[in-house]
């Protein structure tokens, strides 16, 4: 199976000057094949959103290898990050970080156009994406007259919408109510399985890994169990 | 539409045969109340109209980062068209302040040639020149003396078209005439026995040139003169005392004309000052002042004009008037720019997480840079385009009536350039200092 992502003893410490050193992410080796939909699930500060940021290149690592299709990030200049996340990675945010002065439709288009796509093939991929994640009809609206559940699936539109290698969440679920967080995993389960897109999830919730094939625990920095 | 039917107005009325009718201030003031629900108009809704365009056009809207700009502009327009609105105003009069500032500067020339053209010009009776002379050259070098006399022609062809008092044209020899263009260092005329011209005034020019009926005039002595043309180059208040106008004749045509007046001019080697105005005001009080039948004294210190005095009066009075109009449009550029600087920075804390977003969707620094930068231009442009444009409008009438004052025409467009210049000068140290300002905070959110 190809492993989209393959993390080597990664290592990411804050301070250090002071004599305290605090260990976010501590020598963690894992791997996520594609088409897989994966959880990373611990408690709050056990220090999943530090390794999500190291993996979307947000933040650096102390030591250690992270590979994205097989590409090494940890080896790359900081000015190749953007077009690194722009060309590979989706990211889908707890608190939707959806831009309040675009319609649903152009902040779904936002990757392709920053990947300066053609404009007819923005609108046909923006209405493709949005009639499989059920939202067409919101696609004039703004963020702010639309519900929570709907923004999370424009947010999954406009992750999956480039068709990256790696769609990147940081708990989806967290601003949403039950009923609008199962409307939503349904959906990630559904473009997980019918796109084979690669999804990996972090979350503190067990109802929301349970929708996942796979969940990682990760405590003090750790990965110390994992179910399939 | 009410932002052209207002220049338009002001335009029209703002013209040398209008400007001192009464129903012209009235106009004017119409035209002002209009520019000002113009631009307050165009602040409100611009923003919306350039929006629609963009946004209607497929390979515009997803051109680069048009559609991020342009949507949080609007946005952003349209919490605070009324500010925009009071922003272009202030705009348009620091502008406008500037404008005038530098046309203050630029009057101070012409005015001071026509005002003093000679070192020293007196009118007074032939018989006192020679006690002039010696008062002057009691501190001066004098290098040349010229007196000349202004006659009457009572058939006053000319001055019927002039709205003055006398009862007849001011005339002038020829000879006379070009023995003051000389001493002013310009070309001589020359007149054929049956010609004449007209030297008037610059803002009176218009009723006289042109004009059919004065062609050929008729003298009291019977004789017809051809027009030649009119000047108003050597036009000065001093050049005669009664009237906005001389003719000057072929030296022939004044024998039987009665005197109206005589003149001296008096060039000195130094440059005179106004201590010498002073000066021969007392020595020659005795023929300057007059007691009237009540006992009042009556001095008539304007017979006498002395360059260095006209020279000091216009310093003090033009760099007055230009440090005002410089001093307000500074405060008001200060105010726009503080007042966009503050909303900017404000924005760039609340409005973070926007950025943020774009560099984890793949923007980089460069780019995001770039998109801040193209966002303050906007912001900080957007208020200023309709009052430049205004502005250019409003000068330009002006100088319809005040290019008499300049060196040329053409020379508010300098001054035009010179005040645009100074603004954005100021306006864009502002904008540096607010792009650096946002780019660290949007820096340190990540």
């Amino acid at each position: 199976m190809e492993h989209i992502l393959n993390l080597e003893q990664v290592k990411k410490y804050y301070g250090g000057s002071t004599g305290n050193i605090t260990k976010a992410v501590d020598g963690i080796s894992m791997y996520i094949d594609k088409g897989e939909f994966a959880a990373i699930m611990g408690a709050s500060g056990s220090g999943k959103t530090t390794l999500l940021n190291c993996i979307s290149t947000i933040d650096t690592v102390t030591s250690g290898h992270i590979f994205v299709n097989n590409q090494d990030i940890t080896e790359m200049k900081e000015q190749d990050f953007a077009d690194f996340r722009r060309e590979n990675l989706g990211f889908i945010f707890q608190d939707f970080n959806l831009l309040d002065t675009l319609t649903i439709e152009e902040n779904i288009s936002l990757s392709l156009i920053i990947n300066k796509k053609n404009p007819e093939m923005i609108k046909k991929k923006v209405q493709d994406i949005s009639d499989k994640l059920g939202i067409s009809d919101i696609l004039s609206k703004f963020p702010y007259e639309v519900s929570g559940g709907q923004k999370q699936r424009c947010a999954c539109a406009r992750a999956l919408i480039n068709e990256p290698k790696l769609i990147l969440a940081d708990e989806p679920t967290g601003a949403l109510d039950s009923k609008s967080s199962r409307l939503l995993l349904e959906t990630m389960e559904n473009i997980n399985q019918k796109l084979q897109a690669t999804i990996l999830m972090v979350t503190h919730d067990p109802f929301t890994a349970s929708f996942c094939n796979r969940i990682l625990f990760l405590e003090d920095g750790r990965i110390f169990n994992e179910i399939w | 539409m009410v932002g052209i039917a207002s220049i338009w107005l002001w335009y029209s009325r703002f013209q040398m045969e209008f400007i001192s009718k009464n129903e012209t201030l009235t106009y004017l003031m119409l035209s002002m109340i209009g520019l000002i629900i113009s631009i307050y108009g165009i602040s409100a809704t611009v923003a919306d109209m350039v929006c629609s365009f963009i946004i209607k056009s497929k390979k515009i809207k997803y051109q680069k980062d048009n559609l991020f700009l342009i949507r949080t502009f609007v946005s952003k327009a349209r919490t605070m068209s009324f500010t925009f609105g009071t922003l272009s105003m202030l705009i348009l009069l620091s502008i406008f302040s500037l404008n005038i500032s530098n046309l203050s500067n630029g009057l101070y020339k012409s005015s001071l040639d026509q005002e003093a053209p000679y070192d020293v010009s007196i009118y007074d009776d032939q018989e006192a020149f020679k006690e002039y002379i010696k008062v002057i050259e009691e501190d001066y070098t004098v290098e040349k003396t010229l007196a000349y006399d202004i006659y009457k022609e009572p058939k006053k062809q000319i001055q019927r078209l002039y709205d003055e008092f006398t009862d007849y044209d001011s005339v002038m020899k020829l000879s006379d005439y070009n023995q003051l263009l000389t001493m002013r260092n310009m070309d001589t005329i020359s007149l054929q026995e049956d010609e004449y011209i007209i030297v008037t005034s610059s803002q009176s020019k218009y009723l006289v040139e042109g004009n059919a009926s004065i062609k050929q005039i008729q003298l009291s002595s019977g004789d017809f003169l051809q027009l030649k043309g009119v000047t108003t180059e050597t036009f000065w208040y001093t050049l005669n005392s009664r009237s906005d106008f001389i003719i000057v004749v072929p030296d022939s045509y004044v024998k039987n004309l009665e005197l109206a007046e005589s003149h001296l001019i008096v060039d000195t080697k130094e440059e005179t000052t106004a201590s010498l105005e002073t000066k021969i005001e007392e020595r020659m009080s005795y023929r300057l002042c007059k007691t009237g039948s009540d006992g009042e004294i009556n001095c008539q210190y304007y017979r006498v004009r002395v360059r260095g005095s006209a020279v000091e009066e216009n310093n003090t009075m033009i760099a007055m008037m230009s440090s005002i109009f410089l001093y307000i449009s500074f405060i008001f550029i200060a105010v726009v720019g503080t007042i966009l600087s503050i909303q900017a920075l404000s924005d760039s804390t609340k409005y973070k997480y926007r950025y943020l977003t774009l560099r984890r969707l793949g923007v980089n620094d460069k780019t995001l840079y770039r998109i801040i930068r193209k966002q303050l231009f906007i912001l900080f442009g957007m208020p200023a385009v309709y009052p430049i444009l205004v502005n250019f409008s409003l000068i330009d009438s002006i100088n319809n009536v005040y290019y008499i004052f300049l060196e040329n025409q053409y020379s508010y467009l300098f001054y035009f350039a010179g005040g645009l210049t100074i603004f954005f000068l100021v306006y864009i140290v502002y904008w540096l200092t607010t792009y650096i300002g946002f780019k660290r905070n949007v820096n340190e959110e990540s």
